[in-house]
């Protein structure tokens, strides 16, 4: 398999600079601007004084224009919580562009992003229906952690997301990256479950172009990696149209979930350059933004 | 398109072995994919279609099925039907004429092509088509009918044998107009050089004439010039080119002389033997070379002395003995009941004079008479008379055969046999044994005397009657046995053997001897061209012989009308019989194609 964090990923990543937006940061003190009205430097309205406001922050220069007393009111500066979930299944490792590095790559990147805006960073890795969570990773200090931790995570295995899910950390409002290739016929389920849990959600769908065009010819045994489960076919044309057709469904299914309960779609090759991964996948992330 | 065999079709039953065999050869390739999750949606689509999916792009495979069913389709024979492939019954008309003789191509002969072109088609017919094989010269020979075996009609077909005879194949397309009704569609084909109609009947010819250059003698014939012969011989070119020949004349085997003539297209002509000195009895005229028809370039002639015999029947009326002279063959027979002008028919000089109850003024000087129931004072004398009595036959050469016949008969004459005859009728009276007829030569004159008017007696209803009335003729003047000396082949010849000697052997030019079966009878084994030697006597050594020729029917030298000039809308002509296109060497090379594609296909994969 093709190293996922090669040279040419940090020297990409170096210039890699966004700001991702997450309306509702409900993590503690940080650097990312709240909604909520705080104790940062940072100016933002002001409103007539109530009953039991604190007195300091009344604007002295208002009362004498108007007479009247306001309160300044600032922007409170909370973290951001970003989980970047990555389906750890055997069916990601496929791919003679590896859809496993394209995974990896991107998690390494968002989490570099993520890392490097200050805000807290939850690496959950999904395996067989469980979840490895690596939680409250902040600061550039933890970059290198995390890059440790994609580059051993091990491809194998089958993927039940929903039930994986469950084992996950979302008790906070945040923002999660799911990264997979969506086979599963729950997929509805995992976005509804994700917003349940008040997560922002963007869905990576990362497939392969031997999973988007197939080139098969004969009599093929095919066998799926994860359950082992085989089928025989005999790749003759309309059989090819066929799944071009279904996937072509497929993808349009999973589109229009994915709108339906207000998840970002970004699909992805397995193909893409280091940097079409990153200014341009992700790029579509800052154009949300 | 028709095919002729439909067992291949069974062979099928093998492709599904061969679907079956790919099957188990087939290995499917093992991959491994991220998930079925698309797959197996995707089975299930065409899951429908599965075991014919399973054979898709298995090009080799198809290739071979292709090339089996194609096999099997040449294997049924196939070809674009043109006439006579669809009937359930074919008659297969071959002309075996003298004029199929001809050489076709080759050494081989029309009737040879006519063979080989009957042959192929047959083999070629559909199973179960009832075939019958004419053969049609100067008559039909159905050989077989309805039969269903081809290799036995093949086999007829090749031992149809080449005759002399005139004809055409129309007796053969008549005798198919009569036997057609009992098929429900019948095809007839006739091989043959000559046109014939072919209304009312579907089917049509197949030519083998082919235009070959050809001189052939039309008839030799001779005549007497003083003591020598003038012999002529009438010769024709029917070829398109102008040709010179010699015509060389044999006498009894040795050559006597010879003339060249110049002939130019399409010319007859006479050529003159004056002054030929010979006294035997065959005469041959040859030419010289060789020709499309080398049958017709011999034609024979015979010198006899036979003719006709002349009677003179006198007699007021007796249909008995006219009926009896009726049935003898070689005797013009004139009758007169004007005795008294019997002078002016002695001038004709008859061989034999009947007196049937008359008697003329001047007894004939030469010829021989027979007499019944009429006095003659200068010849013979009566004994008396008997009113009814029982005649009876005495053993003599007149009643042989008929020795013990006897009759009643009224009004009878007895009479004193003359010293110079015989008695041969005898009446037993009161008185005792009486002549009542009797024959002998007088002078050189054979004269016979019967004693009775044969209406008088019951002799006319004896059986024995015409034959004792040949006899007498026979015993009084020499017809000889052959009335023709020169026919053509396949002609029948009348020999009148006589009574008295054992039965005539006939001996063919290939020195065959053949007995005839009778006396009398039509001699119709004249298949041979040349000389026949018809002999009789006692001892069969020292018997009397004469000859008869058979000569190639002139007639049959050219032919008038071939089949490509027809101009009958009834009557379609082809060149052979096989003119359907055969569609086996096609689907041959078809088969061969497919199997370089599949060579091909093979090296690719």
């Amino acid at each position: 398999m093709e190293q996922a964090f090669n040279s040419e990923f940090y020297s990409r990543l170096r210039t890699l600079r966004m700001s991702i937006a997450l309306s509702n940061a409900a993590g503690m003190s940080g650097s990312r601007k709240s909604k909520a009205k705080g104790n940062s430097v940072e100016f933002s309205d002001f409103r007539e004084y109530m009953l039991g406001d604190d007195i300091r922050r009344i604007d002295w220069n208002a009362y004498g224009r108007f007479d009247k007393l306001f309160i300044k009111l600032f922007m409170e500066e909370k973290e951001g919580l970003f989980h970047v979930i990555l389906d750890a299944s055997k069916s990601m490792d496929y791919g003679e562009k590896n859809k496993a590095v394209a995974a990896k790559r991107l998690a390494g990147a968002l989490s570099y992003i993520v890392l490097e805006n200050g805000d807290r960073l939850f690496l959950d890795i999904m395996k067989d229906g469980g979840m490895t969570s690596h939680r409250g990773m902040t600061g550039m200090q933890a970059f290198r952690k995390t890059i440790e931790i994609l580059d051993n995570t091990p491809f194998d295995g089958g993927g039940d997301f929903l039930t994986s899910l469950k084992h996950g950390n979302f008790k906070q409002h945040g923002m999660s990256f799911f990264l997979s290739d969506g086979y599963a016929d729950n997929m509805e389920e995992v976005f509804k479950y994700l917003r349940f849990c008040h997560q922002e959600v963007v869905f990576f769908h990362i497939l392969s172009p031997e999973e988007i065009d197939p080139v098969y010819e004969g009599n093929i045994q095919m066998v799926d990696c994860e359950t082992g489960a085989d089928i025989r076919m005999n790749m003759s044309g309309s059989v090819i149209r066929n799944y071009k057709k279904l996937y072509e469904e497929f993808i349009l299914h999973t589109e229009s979930i994915c709108k339906k309960h207000s998840v970002v779609y970004i699909p992805i090759t397995s193909d893409a350059s280091v940097d079409s991964l990153l200014y341009g996948s992700l790029s579509k992330l800052a154009t949300n933004n | 398109m028709k095919v002729l065999y439909f067992w291949p079709l069974a062979l099928l039953a093998l492709v599904p072995v061969i679907i079956f065999m790919y099957l188990l050869k087939q290995k499917s390739e093992k991959k491994e994919v991220p998930s079925l999750f698309l797959w197996r949606e995707t089975y299930h689509n065409i899951e429908a279609n599965t075991p014919w999916e399973k054979l898709k792009k298995n090009w080799l495979m198809i290739l071979q099925i292709i090339i089996f069913c194609v096999l099997i389709f040449a294997l049924m024979s196939p070809f674009l039907a043109g006439c006579g492939r669809n009937s359930d019954h074919v008659v297969v008309v071959v002309d075996n004429s003298a004029s199929m003789n001809a050489i076709h191509d080759g050494e081989n002969t029309r009737l040879d092509k006519a063979i080989s072109e009957a042959s192929d088609y047959v083999k070629n017919l559909r199973i179960g088509t009832g075939i019958s094989l004419i053969t049609s010269n100067d008559e039909a020979v159905l050989m077989i009918s309805s039969s269903e075996d081809r290799d036995e009609v093949i086999k007829k077909i090749k031992e149809i044998k080449p005759t002399m005879h005139a004809g055409n194949a129309a007796p053969g397309v008549e005798m198919v107009k009569t036997m057609q009704s009992q098929w429900p569609s019948v095809t007839t084909v006739c091989f043959t050089d000559s046109n014939v109609s072919m209304e009312d009947v579907d089917g049509y010819i197949v030519d083998v004439y082919k235009e070959k250059e050809n001189v052939g003698i039309n008839y030799l014939s001779h005549g007497t010039s003083g003591d020598k012969l003038v012999i002529l011989a009438k010769i024709t070119n029917y070829g398109e080119k102008e040709t010179a020949k010699e015509v060389t004349l044999y006498g009894d085997g040795k050559i006597l002389t010879s003339q060249s003539v110049s002939l130019a297209p399409g010319e007859s002509k006479i050529v003159y033997f004056d002054k030929v000195n010979f006294l035997g009895s065959v005469l041959k005229a040859e030419l010289n070379g060789n020709d499309s028809l080398m049958e017709d370039n011999v034609c024979y002639d015979i010198l006899s002395d036979n003719r006709v015999v002349n009677v003179l029947l006198m007699t007021e009326k007796n249909a008995y003995i006219e009926k009896a002279l009726e049935l003898m063959e070689g005797i013009s027979v004139t009758k007169s009941n004007d005795i008294a002008s019997f002078d002016s028919f002695v001038n004709q000089k008859y061989d034999l004079y009947i007196f049937d109850c008359m008697m003329p003024e001047h007894f004939p000087q030469d010829g021989n008479v027979i007499i019944f129931d009429a006095p003659n004072k200068d010849l013979y004398s009566a004994k008396g008379m008997i009113d009814s009595a029982l005649v009876k036959a005495l053993p003599t050469p007149v009643t042989q055969y008929i020795e013990n016949m006897d009759f009643g008969a009224a009004n009878v004459t007895a009479y004193y046999t003359p010293s110079w005859a015989e008695p041969f009728l005898v009446a037993d009276t009161e008185e005792g044994t009486m002549d009542v007829a009797f024959s002998g030569e007088k002078e050189g004159q054979m004269i016979t005397v019967f004693g009775f008017d044969v209406h008088n007696s019951e002799l006319p209803l004896k059986m024995e009657f015409p034959l004792l009335m040949y006899n007498l003729v026979n015993a009084n003047v020499s017809t000889g046995m052959l009335t023709q000396n020169v026919i053509n082949s396949g002609d029948g010849i009348q020999i009148n053997g006589k009574a008295d000697k054992i039965l005539p052997i006939v001996t063919t030019p290939s020195g065959e001897e053949i007995g005839l079966s009778d006396y009398r009878m039509i001699f119709t084994k004249t298949d041979d061209l040349g000389v026949y030697e018809v002999t009789q006597s006692e001892d069969r050594i020292n018997g009397e012989k004469e000859y008869f020729a058979v000569n190639f029917p002139s007639s049959e030298s050219f032919v008038e009308e071939v089949p490509s000039q027809t101009e009958d809308s009834n009557t379609s002509v082809k060149k052979n019989a096989s003119a359907d296109l055969d569609l086996k060497n096609i689907i041959i090379g078809i088969i061969l194609a497919l199997m370089v594609a599949e060579w091909i296909a093979y090296l690719r994969k």
